[in-house]
């Protein structure tokens, strides 16, 4: 366990060096939210709909945009992926830990500590915002502890997802194509595109058999109560039944990709 | 111009190099591009707007928009990578060449993945103008191809913008894609929905209502004033505006090279 943490503890030290990097993050993510709240109220000034109201949208919104990069499915700089082409992977392959874990882990890491600088300024100022534009407070203690662990796990489905794309990778040895298609069918049945209570009803029955809407849906659903506790703790359990699963193909598949891997470089 | 083709030919070489990657990038920009085009439909299903809004029209600004912004970052994608030629110092290369500058910056980078974009943005437009238009004029026929131009004036002027604002940070700033990406995401939408302060913005300072709004009017006969025809030309004013500032800035510049 210990090399893990000392791993994120590191990850999280890089990020606090790259302050600008993080500012200008900050800056997008105001932005996004303030165009999003734009947009959406251009369509409740014309109607409203049944499935969510202003409010717990706005709460959907802000949530979304302050964990952006726990939930996100790429992020930017993807130093597996070049180890795999550039052929450092032998050294990881050297490392005495489980490959998975190790780099679940440092995945994991990586969220986290491009999170905790983001996502304090972003809740923040969406606390500061004007009426409706505004996050509110949790709609009870209950739900804002079910939203906590909700969003846990949701990061960990997420990882456990990238994990799959990138070791299929490992086969390929180009990870633009797949990855940009998974990302971008994935934000859509996750609801970073737009809310899933937006989206039509076929739609939403689909998501109901996909472990996307798990990620971050769920949890900002629950922070504003558009989803009541027991539905939440029904979904929790779901949540840890596809980690399972998604941890388990994960596995098989990086034991194949070992088996099989060539080293790249000389 | 003989100069830009050469750079279009070299960079579709460049390309096709590298045949599987450059296909499963263009399926996915693609696949990006129907998404959009997804929430914005999924978006007024939901709040039952296509009774106000013919699904046509929607069709055809959306197409508009994307048509012009997949063109310029087919051809012009140099600006928006433009703080890469300043940091490594390629810029002065540039500088001291005797042709025109704008043109070798857009032949530093063509992005030919954007191709798929530019052909089913196309076909839509296309498609849905047929829709709309009941019998075809001269002057409808005129305003859909100045519709396009227009937008890629627009668009080309925003990424021109961006690349001055490099001159002074020499790294490429975030917030130059907050305006190109936020530009889109806002005005995919009809501007028939917004606020009117939204489109008076997006008249004056970006003046995309000019090109995929107000002039749509024209085409399906909702109005027979015939300076809606001409409409689009005005984008050529920011067009202006940024190369003045581009100009501007460039006398400003300091080399980063050594």
């Amino acid at each position: 366990m210990k090399p893990y943490i000392s791993y994120f503890k590191s990850e999280l030290l890089v990020g606090l060096q790259y302050k600008e990097a993080a500012l200008a993050g900050l800056a997008t993510q105001f932005f996004w939210g303030i165009l999003y709240a734009f947009v959406f109220q251009a369509f409740y000034n014309h109607a409203s709909v049944d499935t969510i109201n202003f409010k717990e949208l706005m709460c959907y919104v802000w949530l979304n945009q302050a964990f952006f990069s726990l939930i996100i499915f790429v992020l930017r700089d993807n130093q597996i992926m070049d180890q795999i082409k550039n052929g450092a992977v032998a050294y990881e392959l050297c490392r005495p830990y489980d490959l998975y874990w190790w780099w679940f882990l440092k995945h994991l890491s990586k969220r986290y500590a491009a999170c905790f600088l983001r996502c304090l300024p972003v809740l923040v100022f969406a606390f500061l915002l004007p009426k409706p534009y505004n996050l509110t407070l949790p709609i009870s203690i209950e739900a804002f502890v079910l939203f906590l662990i909700a969003l846990f796990l949701g990061t960990i489905i997420i990882v456990s997802i990238v994990m799959i794309v990138q070791t299929i990778s490992f086969f390929t040895y180009q990870d633009k194509g797949i990855t940009s298609i998974v990302s971008t069918v994935g934000a859509l049945l996750s609801g970073l595109d737009i809310p899933l209570p937006l989206l039509p009803i076929i739609i939403l029955s689909i998501t109901e058999y996909l472990p996307f809407r798990l990620i971050s849906d769920l949890s900002q659903r629950l922070y504003s109560g558009n989803i009541g506790i027991e539905y939440g703790l029904k979904s929790i359990g779901l949540q840890i039944i596809w980690i399972i699963i998604l941890v388990a193909i994960g596995k098989l598949l990086m034991k194949i990709a070992l088996r099989k891997v060539s080293i790249q470089g000389g | 111009m003989k100069l830009f083709l050469n750079y279009l030919s070299l960079h579709l070489k460049i390309s096709l190099e590298y045949k599987s990657s450059f296909i499963m990038t263009i399926i996915s920009q693609t696949l990006a591009m129907f998404v959009e085009l997804f929430t914005v439909y999924a978006l007024f299903l939901k709040f039952k707007l296509l009774d106000i809004y013919n699904s046509y029209e929607l069709l055809l600004g959306f197409s508009t928009l994307w048509l012009g912004f997949s063109l310029i970052e087919l051809f012009a994608r140099g600006f928006d990578h433009f703080s890469h030629i300043i940091i490594n110092g390629n810029f002065d290369i540039l500088l001291i060449r005797p042709a025109n500058l704008f043109i070798q910056i857009c032949g530093t980078d063509i992005c030919y993945e954007k191709i798929g974009r530019v052909l089913v943005s196309l076909f839509i437009f296309i498609y849905s103008s047929i829709k709309i238009i009941s019998h075809f004029t001269f002057y409808k026929l005129l305003l859909l191809v100045l519709m396009v131009i227009g937008c890629m004036v627009v668009i080309f002027s925003i990424f021109i913008i961006g690349a001055t604002i490099c001159f002074v940070t020499i790294q490429g700033l975030e917030a130059v894609n907050i305006i190109t990406n936020g530009t889109r995401q806002v005005c995919q939408y009809p501007m028939g929905i917004y606020k009117k302060a939204v489109r008076v913005f997006f008249t004056i300072f970006i003046p995309v209502t000019l090109v995929n709004y107000y002039p749509i009017d024209y085409l399906t006969g909702r109005t027979d004033n015939i300076l809606y025809v001409f409409m689009p030309i005005l984008t050529i004013i920011m067009f202006f505006i940024s190369k003045f500032i581009f100009n501007f800035g460039l006398r400003k510049y300091c080399s980063t090279g050594s």
